[in-house]
């Protein structure tokens, strides 16, 4: 994937596209600027910053991807971003990208950006789609009531961008023009009356567009005015008369000032549609809305979802196993070569134990998490994802969640940094903060191999079913815990569900790749900076003093771990177990190479090797499951932590969280050891 | 009547929304306004329902819809 340095100065003209979500939004950015993109966070909040440069002819341009969102109000961090970046980001155009087969509400969504004052451009996409379910759009007419030029586009086939784009050139060189929109003589009136207030405070009258100013005072929103000091008589002076006119304006309307407002857009709109736009005479039942009688059906919807998702897991074990397998025999070879070309000594134990060790025991999952999230996201851009939300909201609310959580909660089984990133689909900071609380429980693939060292020694034939009761219960716990943390930790009530449950459609193979690519870009970045660190560390802490036996007791690993371990022997885990634990810190897959040095074999001995070692240590099946379950739990690795860190934006949250997980996975493992003992079981 | 008591193939006209300013904001951002017509498309004994509203189809929590008040529309 190509990545450029997108500095503005480098480009001519800068272009945003804004739309609703689901409105092939991506698609078109895609389309535009090829794999030309960049991904990074608007500064101050975790909002993700798409960018790239257009592929198409003319100037060279900016193309920022604004967050979806289905309005401009500034209620959640995304629309906030979208709105400020359209009244402050220096963009010569905006391109708003509307569903045609749903225009009313995409609709609204364009006419607040043309209160904006922005220099705004319609692709009426999906255009293809619509006219097959019956709808007729009168395009010139549409632009001509609109005042804005409107190009039909079909993004997923790549139809009309080119057209688009000459357009939206001719916008972005154009000074743009205000085109208020009327919302009835009282309405009017009541602006008139707050605009003129505001050219009298000239330095409000410049920060914004007046008229769009006019109607945020108007419904309450005064967040655009700056403090109110007694000196500033003008500005005083709009907020009453703001107050003022909101306040006739109800009392006419009997309405609030806001009701009458977000009627008035819908009335503009669908006076647009009725000229421009010819719906089908039964527009009601959709082909999604045929596919959703099975797939939300009452009494198969459930299970249906739960076969895609253990069929989603199996085709990610099993077909990922190829590759995995591949990079093994790769590392292990490049390991041999290393110590024929390097004499023997601490650089060859650095690089072969160390480097090609740690971080190779890690590369082996990345084929799995890429399926799985190549997997996730065909279920995204189908329109699956928002049903299994659906289908999910009542068990979800036993956890005192929604239906939406379920998704950051999925991506959790693949790697917990993109789950914990997702949690910002949620609108609310309460949802947000219980889900990344409870995410690092889903147990990532990188807890698997150290299952499957341990069950596999351990438990023989019933390893599968061993393994398997490992994400039971992490489940279990998650909804435990996001119980008891969002009835008495996290303030804030419970959120309302609202989704919209986009049409069906085929994903494209670009949009999947692309969407693959930056999650699992994630898990790479971790691969190459935390763990390398983590794995030069550990061997480090192992080989020295140099001459001692590799992780003996007497090297600074051994030292370490006999000092901590007291800690763990009531969970049945002596010195070796507790510095592997430790070493998982970093990652959690890295607990199998280090026991694999820890039982003096080599980072790079393979799980048979270190099966046989740990088969004639003093672990028994019931202290290995205590720690199995203490891997399960105990705090996600650095990179997770840090995720937590940048989601939460406090450290209060990121210590809860690390602190409340490595607690719990002592206790769980603590209940899991003596009372097996009690149990008698060994 | 409450929108959860419509059943799927009715249609209605919503006549008041209740909940706090944001949550109505939101509601009406996605196409469900006072005067909007609905119908339902999902609606059961228990969890969330789905209305077509303005060409879209909406999933709402159970709670919520309890509390959007609409008038039927007789066919």
């Amino acid at each position: 994937m190509g990545r450029v340095t997108t500095d503005a100065k480098e480009h001519q003209l800068t272009i945003a596209l804004a739309g609703n979500p689901n409105s092939g939004k991506t698609t078109l950015f895609n389309d535009l600027t090829g794999s030309h993109q960049h991904v990074g966070n608007w500064p101050g909040v975790t909002v993700e910053r798409k960018e790239g440069t257009c592929q198409l002819d003319g100037p060279r341009t900016l193309l920022v991807d604004l967050p979806g969102t289905y309005s401009l109000t500034a209620n959640s961090p995304d629309e906030m971003v979208a709105r400020d970046f359209v009244l402050h980001g220096g963009t010569d155009a905006v391109i708003a990208v509307v569903d045609a087969a749903n225009l009313e509400r995409n609709l609204y969504f364009v006419l607040q950006l043309i209160e904006l004052d922005a220099p705004v451009i319609v692709a009426l996409n999906m255009s293809d789609i619509a006219e097959d379910r019956g709808f007729i759009i009168n395009v010139d007419k549409l632009s001509e009531l609109l005042d804005v030029p409107v190009v039909a586009t079909c993004a997923n086939v790549g139809e009309g961008i080119e057209r688009l784009w000459e357009q939206a050139l001719k916008v972005a060189q154009q000074q743009p023009v205000p085109r208020p929109i009327s919302y009835g003589r009282q309405v009017d009136e009541a602006i008139a009356n707050i605009i003129g207030a505001i050219e009298l405070a000239p330095e409000v009258a410049e920060e914004h567009p007046t008229r769009w100013l006019a109607i945020s005072l108007l419904v309450g929103d005064e967040t655009h005015l700056p403090d109110h000091r007694e000196a500033d008589q003008r500005i005083g002076h709009v907020r009453r008369t703001a107050r003022a006119n909101a306040r006739h304006l109800e009392d006419v309307t009997a309405d609030t000032a806001e009701a009458t407002i977000i009627n008035g857009r819908y009335g503009a709109i669908q006076g647009v549609c009725r000229e421009a736009v010819l719906e089908p005479d039964d527009a009601r039942e959709t082909p999604s809305d045929r596919v959703d009688r099975y797939l939300l059906h009452q009494i198969w919807g459930l299970p249906i979802l739960l076969v895609a998702l253990g069929g989603m897991f199996q085709l990610t074990f099993t077909v990922g196993a190829y590759p995995s397998g591949w990079i093994e025999v790769g590392c292990e070879k490049l390991g041999e070569y290393i110590t024929t070309l390097v004499a023997p000594g601490p650089l060859q134990s650095l690089l072969v134990d160390g480097i090609i060790g740690g971080v190779g025991g890690v590369l082996v999952f990345v084929p799995q998490i890429f399926i799985l999230f190549a997997i996730i996201a065909i279920l995204e851009d189908s329109g699956y994802m928002a049903r299994a939300a659906f289908l999910m909201d009542r068990i979800m609310h036993a956890m005192g969640l929604h239906g939406k959580a379920f998704i950051p909660m999925i991506m959790g089984f693949g790697c917990n940094v993109p789950a914990i990133m997702a949690t910002r689909t949620l609108e609310s900071e309460r949802d947000r903060l219980v889900t990344i609380m409870v995410a690092p429980l889903m147990s990532c693939s990188a807890r698997l191999p150290v299952y499957a060292l341990l069950a596999g020694t351990l438990f023989g034939g019933y390893a599968g079913l061993v393994i398997f009761s490992m994400y039971g219960l992490g489940i279990v716990l998650a909804a435990i815990v996001a119980r008891i943390f969002g009835k008495h930790i996290v303030p804030g009530e419970e959120e309302p569900f609202v989704m919209e449950l986009p049409p069906y459609h085929k994903p494209t193979l670009k949009g999947i790749l692309i969407h693959t690519w930056e999650r699992g870009k994630l898990f790479l970045q971790k691969a190459g900076t935390l763990i390398l660190c983590g794995a030069i560390i550990m061997w480090f802490l192992s080989a020295f003093p140099w001459g001692v036996e590799i992780a003996g007791e007497d090297s600074y690993a051994g030292q370490i771990g006999k000092f901590i371990a007291p800690i763990f022997h009531p969970l049945g885990l002596a010195w070796r177990e507790t510095v592997a634990l430790i070493s998982g810190l970093f990652a959690k897959e890295i607990v199998v190479s280090t026991m694999g040095v820890l039982y003096g074999l080599g980072g790079e001995a393979g799980e048979q090797e270190i099966g046989a070692a740990i088969a004639g240590s003093h672990l028994t099946p019931l202290s290995g499951y205590a720690m199995m379950a203490f891997v399960l739990i105990y705090a996600p690795c650095v990179a997770a932590i840090a995720a937590v860190k940048r989601e939460t934006g406090s450290w209060k949250w990121t210590a809860i969280s690390v602190g409340y997980l490595c607690g719990l996975a002592w206790l769980v493992g603590f209940i899991i050891y003596q009372g097996g003992k009690l149990l008698g079981l060994e | 009547m409450p929108l959860t008591s419509l059943v799927p193939g009715q249609r209605a006209v919503v006549t008041e929304l209740s909940g706090g300013k944001t949550m109505r904001r939101r509601l009406a951002s996605m196409g469900l306004t006072v005067g909007a017509e609905v119908e339902s498309v999902i609606s059961r004994g228990r969890g969330p329902i789905v209305v077509a509203v303005r060409q879209t189809r909406l999933a709402l929590g159970r709670g919520l819809a309890a509390k959007l008040v609409v008038d039927p529309v007789e066919d």
